[in-house]
């Protein structure tokens, strides 16, 4: 964030800049807690009549990144702040679940997220944090559940279709976490990521019908990232090797497939051939042993596997 | 020339145009806090029509996306919105309430609320102005305008040889009311409640969005929609098409 680092001095910064950082942050989500409390400490004992009611964004800000840096006393202060001014707010009592967690309090967090959803039953972030806690604390099959019901309501969420899938293939669900991919592709059908996870899933789940479909996402996200998604190549390469091996598969098939192999091969070499002539180059010591050593595993690497696939 | 032969008093300045202005600038203060008093918090629509708005949106999103799925995946979808049970097909030919914003009391009552904090002062206002200043020439803009501007710069003068360029005192209360946005925003900081131009945006029609007056009618669109719609493999071409870069 343009050269915003930790070793920048907040006192070196005016009002306006620290107030533009600061909404930034919030805004794109940074949480860069140590840069964060900085800016924020500084902004808050030198600045905190100035901010007016942004004031109260500016504490909640500093609240994270307090929970973040593990120094939860110092967030209560702020905690305390805020409540003061909003003893009502759902938010507020968002936060003091955030609190009970980072204090391990989850018996407490949970009782408390659980009533704030009974008694609002539509609140998305709070669903969230409850469905995020249970995943912590490796209670699948719970976040599952709820995440399931939240996602009956709120249909085009994409962040909870990705967690679904995520949490379904940590349970070796394939099937399901397909339909979640297929969700997303629904929703973003541009995203090449969605295509290239789809594609593996259903390479996973196998049998010659979804190699062939694995195949087509495959190819359609190394179009959509511009041939530059290395995964996508390599995962064409493995899945088109599978179907050439395979009973079952027309003939038809097994020939484009093969013009597949060959494209793909061909791409992947040239791409690391080309990144080491780079490394090299960039390198100010021409033969500096890391970096080259490094590339050199990858491309052999590469090469066993694409050695191993017989043209 | 005419222009030059009107001379204002100059008590003018000091009785009609700094009072308008004075009491316009401290009405829209009085609306702002009336405003923060009385505006609800943000009201979240209910579960219910958030649920009908994802529902058509999911099914809008199967109709333009769709093609990029397994044929297989598609129909899955496509039978889970419109087959007997689908959510659409129930969605259809349930005979919802129709929403009328009339209706829903709370609706209304925020409604009455912005009517009552824009117009009174408005009214209020618009009424002492013309009924103590009505036939006042209040300013003259030091620039000509054409015969056009006349309707604008001086209501409640009917004087066809008078130069547009002289304000009535009216027409000075509508410029002080509209163009106070700045004075607002330096007083108030950004995004108050006491700008009559953004209240005006507001009571435009269609700005609103997210909310269904008849979900039955949206349902039974999106419906025939989606019947129509035939899965056709988007990926059929996708070797051929990579092959070619």
């Amino acid at each position: 964030m343009e050269g915003i680092n930790s070793s920048t001095d907040a006192a070196e910064m005016s009002f306006g800049e620290l107030r533009k950082t600061l909404r930034k942050f919030r805004e794109n989500g940074t949480r860069n807690a140590t840069v964060t409390y900085k800016l924020g400490k500084y902004m808050c004992d030198n600045y905190s009549s100035k901010l007016g009611n942004e004031v109260w964004d500016v504490y909640e800000q500093m609240f994270f990144a307090c929970i973040d840096l593990g120094i939860n006393d110092i967030g209560l202060s702020y905690l305390r702040q805020i409540k003061e001014q909003f003893p009502e707010s759902k938010r507020v009592y968002r936060l003091i679940g955030v609190l009970h967690e980072a204090d391990g309090e989850l018996a407490e967090a949970e009782e408390l997220y659980k009533e704030m959803l009974e008694e609002n039953p539509g609140d998305a972030a709070m669903t969230k944090r409850l469905i995020s806690m249970y995943k912590t604390n490796g209670k699948t099959v719970e976040a599952v559940k709820l995440l399931v019901s939240y996602l009956e309501t709120y249909k085009c969420d994409n962040e909870a279709w990705l967690e679904l899938a995520e949490l379904y293939l940590s349970e070796y669900e394939y099937e399901k976490a397909a339909y979640c991919f297929e969700e997303l592709i629904l929703i973003s059908p541009a995203n090449y990521l969605y295509h290239q996870r789809y594609a593996e899933v259903r390479y996973t789940i196998g049998g010659a019908e979804n190699y062939l479909i694995s195949k087509m996402h495959f190819c359609q996200a190394a179009r959509l990232s511009g041939n530059s998604s290395n995964r996508a190549l390599l995962g064409l390469v493995t899945v088109c090797e599978t179907l050439r091996g395979l009973k079952g598969v027309t003939t038809e098939d097994k020939e484009s497939c093969f013009k597949l192999v060959k494209w793909a091969k061909e791409k992947l070499t040239d791409k690391y051939e080309k990144s080491k002539v780079e490394v090299s180059d960039a390198c100010p010591k021409k033969n500096s042993p890391k970096m080259t050593d490094h590339i050199d595993s990858g491309l052999e690497t590469v090469c066993a596997i694409l050695d191993s696939v017989k043209l | 020339m005419i222009r030059d032969a009107i001379t204002l008093d100059p008590q003018i300045r000091y009785w009609v145009i700094a009072p308008i202005l004075i009491i316009t600038f401290l009405f829209g203060l009085i609306r702002h806090y009336l405003m923060i008093i009385l505006k609800n918090g943000p009201s979240q629509g209910s579960l219910e029509s958030v649920k009908t708005m994802q529902t058509l949106r999911r099914s809008a999103l199967l109709r333009e996306n769709g093609h990029f799925l397994p044929a297989n995946s598609f129909e899955i979808r496509k039978r889970h919105l419109i087959g007997e049970q689908g959510a659409l097909t129930i969605g259809k030919d349930t005979e919802g309430a129709v929403k009328n914003p009339m209706q829903d009391p709370s609706m209304m009552g925020d409604q009455l609320k912005g009517q009552m904090t824009n117009m009174l002062p408005m009214i209020v206002i618009g009424g002492w102005v013309s009924y103590a200043f009505s036939g006042f020439l209040a300013a003259r803009v030091p620039f000509p305008l054409t015969l056009r501007f006349k309707q604008l710069m001086q209501r409640g003068i009917e004087l066809s040889s008078l130069d547009a360029s002289w304000i009535s005192s009216m027409s000075w209360y509508f410029i002080g009311a509209f163009g106070m946005r700045g004075v607002y925003e330096l007083v108030l900081g950004e995004d108050n409640q006491a700008d009559q131009a953004r209240a005006m945006q507001q009571q435009m029609p269609g700005g609103v969005g997210g909310q269904i007056q008849d979900e039955q009618k949206a349902y039974k669109a999106e419906w025939e929609a989606l019947k129509i719609t035939n899965y056709k493999n988007a990926l059929e071409n996708v070797e051929k098409m990579l092959l070619q870069t």
